[in-house]
């Protein structure tokens, strides 16, 4: 199987002033297509930082890192937004929806920064990615009248709508409730079930367990890297 | 993203700031409005002036003594006694080119009937005057030639002096008023002429011949002005020269240090000087319209600063979700555009609206040229590009993550 996401010696070092933090150092893996795969540690083990270079948000300070094969390191900066445009779909922490804007129109939002989808195509595309995630009947609601976990459901389908490569998920279940962050992870479970690649950052062991393979950082490296033979059902 | 929703996204996201939006683009309409205005009141003086002149007739000539500086200021009238009553009376009967000739002087004098007090200005003329300013009467008669020639005591009323002596109307003709310490007989009323350019009341004077406004009211000797008719608009130039040509023959006309102490000036020349101070004035009050464009756009460039970092993680979002720099950049700069467009299209009706009510109460035919129109839509959409530029770039430049994490 070709790998989704590559990443070899990566490092990433922030400067503050006089002090060099080294967020990142020396970090090697690789994720396979098809795979669900939690990324964990403590907050200061360098999650974020890393979720933001394999979202192409961010460069590696040395290293290389291959999306889909496509070394991403030294691209420029419209070719990287291309490509987190047709490669990747991200769900944050905070949804991150327009508010005053309709789930349709959110949904709709990265078609509309991709030239090889006709505006004619845009909204059946978006129909169909709420069609997924459950949400056909609230189309034309606004975030501020959904619950949170309908509101993440919509950031899902967001994600889902350029039919991506990857799906990057921020703490998708850090505002919700036990409830709403079972039916958000069967959802993702589900979308890996039928074949989508997909990685969550997570601090809850919880979550973590729903996962094939679990990554566990600390201070910047690699802890741990566990397969996990039957992860916690999607019909716990 | 294609041009179509960028116009959707950037016109939803200024209705969502509904109030916000209007006062921004109210700097604009301001600006566009007065630029607008003080462009079509300033052609409309012009054209008021013209259209004075043109009510003068072309043809009319002026001899004043003493110099008469373009753009200075006049020596007064009469001041240098240089002029005659017989130079009048030689070009009356030498020059061909010349059709109408009169003499004329002007004092200011206290007018009484019954209870009744006014003081207005006494024109001594000829008859050839109401030729020259093509005089009319609405009651009673003008004076003949001889009355006008002689010291008669009849004398016409215009219509103001006319309803201040009479405010409970009636016929004023065969009436005897008395004009300072002469008593003189009302034998018309003259047509009214309205208010000149710049407002004066040319309808609140006297007419009576010019000797007894000379000896009698005045007791001078000098004349201060000859008003002079062409025959037409073509002799106009030769009349001139032959005029000239007349004073300077005359000992005494050229003073010690070579200046000519007599001048020649036609109606329009005279009105030119005044529309030039008229456009001057334009000018300046145009200049002060502009600048408040510029404060127009000052408006919208703070606006837009508030509105780039209101909408940090809108920004992030985007760029998340693939939006380029500048894609980011031009969705804020369409937003200023349309903002300083939109203030510039209302800014014309309202210009429009403001020239064609202040044309209407000053009587001036105001007209908004397509080019002033032009003008003041491209300026301001050009106010909307350079005021939004820096905001645009400032959201284009924002770093995704940090953007995203935004509060």
């Amino acid at each position: 199987m070709a790998s989704v996401i590559e990443v070899k010696e990566l490092s990433r070092f922030f400067n503050t002033g006089t002090i060099r933090v080294e967020a990142l150092k020396q970090v090697s893996f690789s994720i396979e297509e098809g795979e669900l795969v939690a990324i964990t540690g403590s907050s200061g083990s360098g999650k974020s930082t890393l979720l933001g270079i394999l979202g192409c948000l961010d460069r590696p300070t040395e290293g290389d890192y291959l999306l889909d094969g496509i070394p991403v390191s030294g691209m420029h900066n419209r070719l990287l937004a291309s490509l987190r445009n047709q490669k990747i779909g991200f769900i944050f922490q905070s949804f991150q929806l327009l508010q005053r804007t309709t789930a349709l129109e959110n949904v709709e939002l990265p078609l509309l920064y991709n030239p090889a989808v006709p505006a004619g195509q845009r909204k059946e595309k978006a129909r169909r990615a709420l069609d997924r995630v459950g949400l056909t009947d609230r189309m034309h609601h606004k975030p501020s009248e959904m619950s949170g976990g309908q509101q993440q459901r919509v950031a899902i389908a967001r994600a889902l709508v350029s039919e991506p490569r990857l799906i990057l998920a921020d703490e998708p279940t850090g505002n919700l409730d036990s409830e709403n962050t079972r039916q958000v992870m069967s959802i993702l479970q589900d979308l890996n079930e039928a074949g989508s690649t997909v990685v969550i950052v997570t601090h809850e062991p919880d979550v973590a367990a729903r996962c094939r393979r679990v990554i566990t950082l600390k201070d910047g490296k690699i802890q741990a890297d566990i397969r996990n033979p039957e992860p916690v059902s999607v019909c716990m | 993203m294609n041009s179509k929703d960028l116009l959707k996204i950037s016109f939803s996201s200024l209705l969502r700031n509904g109030i916000r939006s209007w006062l921004t683009v109210l700097g604009v309409v301001i600006g566009v409005a007065s630029v607008i205005a003080m462009q079509a009141i300033g052609n409309g003086s012009d054209e008021s002036i013209k259209r004075e002149i043109r009510s003068l007739g072309v043809n009319v000539l002026m001899i004043f003594p003493g110099t008469f500086r373009m753009g200075g200021v006049a020596q007064s009238a009469g001041s240098m006694s240089v002029l005659e009553t017989g130079d009048a009376v030689a070009i009356k009967k030498t020059m061909k080119t010349v059709n109408a000739v009169t003499p004329l002087v002007q004092s200011g004098q206290q007018v009484v009937y019954q209870t009744q007090n006014w003081r207005t200005n006494v024109t001594g003329v000829w008859a050839d005057y109401f030729i020259i300013k093509n005089y009319k009467t609405t009651q009673g008669r003008l004076l003949t030639e001889q009355e006008a020639s002689g010291m008669s005591k009849n004398c016409l009323i215009g219509k103001t002096v006319y309803s201040k002596l009479f405010p409970n109307g009636g016929n004023p003709v065969g009436v005897t008023i008395r004009v300072g310490s002469v008593p003189m007989k009302i034998v018309g009323v003259l047509e009214a002429k309205g208010s000149g350019t710049f407002g004066q009341d040319q309808d609140d004077v006297i007419l009576a011949p010019f000797k007894t406004v000379q000896k009698r009211l005045m007791a001078v000797d000098f004349i201060q002005q000859i008003q002079v008719s062409a025959r037409s608009e073509h002799e106009m130039t030769s009349a001139q020269a032959e005029l000239r040509a007349y004073f300077l023959k005359k000992p005494n006309m050229i003073s010690a240090d070579g200046e000519e102490r007599f001048s020649i000036r036609s109606q329009s020349e005279i009105s030119s000087v005044l529309g030039s101070v008229s456009s001057v004035l334009i000018l300046l009050l145009s200049s002060i319209a502009a600048i408040s464009l510029v404060v127009g756009g000052i408006g919208i460039m703070n606006i837009m600063l508030v509105s780039v970092t209101e909408r940090t993680r809108e920004i992030g979002l985007r760029m998340a979700l693939g939006a380029t720099d500048r894609d980011v950049r031009t969705q804020f700069l369409a937003e200023s555009v349309m903002l300083s467009v939109w203030g510039g299209i209302l800014g014309i009706l309202f210009g429009y609206l403001i020239s064609v009510t202040v044309g209407s109460i000053l009587n001036w035919p105001v007209s908004v040229s397509p080019f002033s129109i032009g003008l003041a839509f491209t300026f301001s959409a050009l106010v909307g590009i350079f005021f939004g530029y820096y905001p645009a770039k400032k959201a284009s430049q924002l770093d995704p993550i940090e953007a995203l994490r935004y509060e």
